[in-house]
């Protein structure tokens, strides 16, 4: 370590103590305020109950919500994970003449602003009547997460030798048994980790449910942002304390059972 | 061999297909929209016409936003920067054994999601919140200050949101920095300071580069956090759009701010995409 002079240190420190506050701050007010006993938003809370908990358990529009938005990320990243991790092996396995151009293809979901991509889904949607719809909020949801798997995937890809593959064809496996016994529990880390992402990407989302969710299809970001605008009791932050919660189990149990920071950072 | 040809094949098509459909077929119609004239109370009359562009561009209105989202999207990365590349530098330095959990806070806050840190900031800001409160306990002020529905609530909120895109590229430049480099510089005489301006930051700016990029490309483009944030008092240029789309149902001029924005962010897309293919090359 390069001994830097005890003022830039002390300076230094002081910088990343106060970005990490402000990454984390937010978070954290909003779960303490979850526990608040007060009728409005008051922080700090003048004491604590589980209230807001019990207002959120009896409000069928948020219960409602949490469904659809529960359905829609399962879904969607069953979808973009099979997608993906096809797309991933045909990319990594084949090479081919517009190499480049495809990867950049799968990849351009992640590089255009979500605005943008809930306004088109829009005008599109709208042509096939299928605005408004889970299946379109689905279509929407596999296309902004189906980059997240295609990258993770590659990631675990890149360190399995192919003469593995060559092994078992050789030995007389078709192709979908090489790939659904050889190949798949050889990058399974990758994969899971590629649905995972896909999954919180998805349940986090709110832009394209702007644009895109109907009546029936509104999903619990959008049903938040929606009641943010008009009030901002400490009911919401209970219910984001509950999708915080969720978020974080999903992560803590796919890191204890691949290691999602090893497996491709994004 | 035809066998293992249509697979290669077969393999990539559901990927493309959606692609294609979702991303592709929904661009060129919004490019089409573009050109459409609006006739209100009908969705679209096929008149080819260039005058969404022309009321994009010539009226001042528009313009002023325009400005202002740029201004906000400058401010909000250059304080990224500022924040972002200490503690990219931290994370690249520490031998802490907390190193891998710092490193997984900062990609919490994304995967969180941007609606419940919005909410966050109104805790954090609003009339009864935090500052406030602490504001007035402390006897600095008398009434509760309006901190909410401002541009620095809105610049604050954002930057929060983005730190992590300018920390990530950061933070994976500084550790291809072959640390046997500085300490040649080091053992050549330089002091630490001039070790890290000379040495150091020189080769980690292609990070520096794609996360300025990266972040403003997203900041110019955001609009829940500006909608909760800023409300009616900060309009940024998405929010014309999501208006135009959603309230005034003007999909053609929508389009066109939408084609307008895409070509923008399309560029500075392209410019960072450009800087991590030369910095891997390097490698």
């Amino acid at each position: 370590m390069t001994r830097m002079h005890p003022l830039l240190r002390w300076l230094g420190a002081t910088v990343v103590i106060s970005a990490y506050l402000l990454m984390l701050g937010p978070i954290s007010v909003v779960i303490i305020e979850s526990f608040s006993d007060s009728e409005v938003m008051r922080f700090p809370p003048t004491g604590l109950s589980l209230r807001w908990f019990h207002a959120l358990a009896g409000n069928a529009d948020f219960l409602s919500s949490f469904r659809v938005s529960l359905i829609l990320a399962t879904v969607a990243s069953v979808i973009s994970t099979a997608a993906g991790t096809l797309a991933a092996y045909a990319l990594v396995r084949h090479r081919r003449a517009r190499q480049a151009s495809i990867e950049s293809l799968l990849l351009a979901p992640l590089y255009v602003p979500r605005v943008l991509l809930g306004m088109a889904l829009l005008l599109t949607l709208s042509k096939v009547s299928l605005a408004g719809s889970l299946l379109g909020m689905v279509l929407g949801h596999v296309l902004i997460t189906m980059p997240f798997v295609v990258r993770t995937v590659t990631a675990s890809l890149a360190g399995i030798d192919p003469a593995i593959e060559e092994a078992a064809r050789s030995l007389g496996a078709t192709w979908r048994e090489m790939f659904l016994k050889v190949t798949v529990p050889m990058i399974r880390s990758g994969v899971i980790a590629g649905a995972v992402f896909a999954f919180i990407i998805s349940f986090s989302d709110v832009y394209l449910a702007l644009f895109i969710a109907g009546p029936a299809t509104i999903t619990l970001p959008l049903r938040i942002f929606n009641y943010m605008e008009w009030e901002q009791t400490p009911l919401i932050a209970a219910v984001s304390t509950v999708q915080i919660a969720l978020i974080l189990v999903v992560m803590i149990i796919a890191e204890k059972a691949v290691g999602l920071s090893g497996a491709g950072r994004l | 061999m035809s066998a293992r040809l249509s697979i290669r094949h077969a393999a990539l098509l559901p990927a493309i297909a959606i692609v294609g459909a979702t991303l592709v077929a929904p661009a060129l119609l919004m490019l089409g929209y573009s050109f459409l004239r609006f006739v209100p109370g009908k969705i679209t009359d096929f008149t080819l016409t260039f005058e969404n562009y022309q009321r994009l561009f010539g009226d001042f209105f528009y313009l002023r936003v325009v400005l202002e989202t740029v201004q906000i999207g400058v401010i909000v990365t250059v304080l990224s920067l500022l924040l972002g590349y200490p503690v990219a530098y931290f994370l690249a330095r520490t031998k802490s054994r907390f190193k891998g959990l710092l490193t997984y806070l900062v990609f919490l806050p994304i995967m969180v999601g941007i609606v419940v840190r919005a909410y966050g900031w109104i805790v954090i800001l609003g009339r009864g919140g935090l500052l406030n409160s602490s504001l007035l306990e402390m006897g600095l002020i008398d009434s509760p200050l309006r901190l909410l529905f401002t541009v620095y609530a809105v610049t604050f909120g954002l930057v929060e949101a983005l730190l992590p895109f300018m920390i990530m590229p950061i933070l994976s430049s500084l550790e291809k920095v072959d640390r046997h480099v500085e300490e040649a510089a080091r053992a050549l005489g330089a002091t630490p300071l001039q070790t890290f301006w000379r040495v150091t930051f020189p080769l980690s700016l292609p990070g520096i580069v794609s996360g300025s990029l990266l972040v403003f490309s997203l900041s110019i483009t955001a609009y829940a956090l500006p909608a909760l944030l800023g409300g009616a008092k900060v309009k940024m240029i998405a929010a014309l759009a999501y208006e135009a789309m959603l309230v005034g149902y003007n999909w053609p001029f929508g389009s066109a701010i939408g084609i307008f924005m895409g070509v923008v962010s399309g560029t500075i897309v392209y410019l960072y995409i450009r800087s991590i293919g030369r910095r891997g090359s390097r490698a």
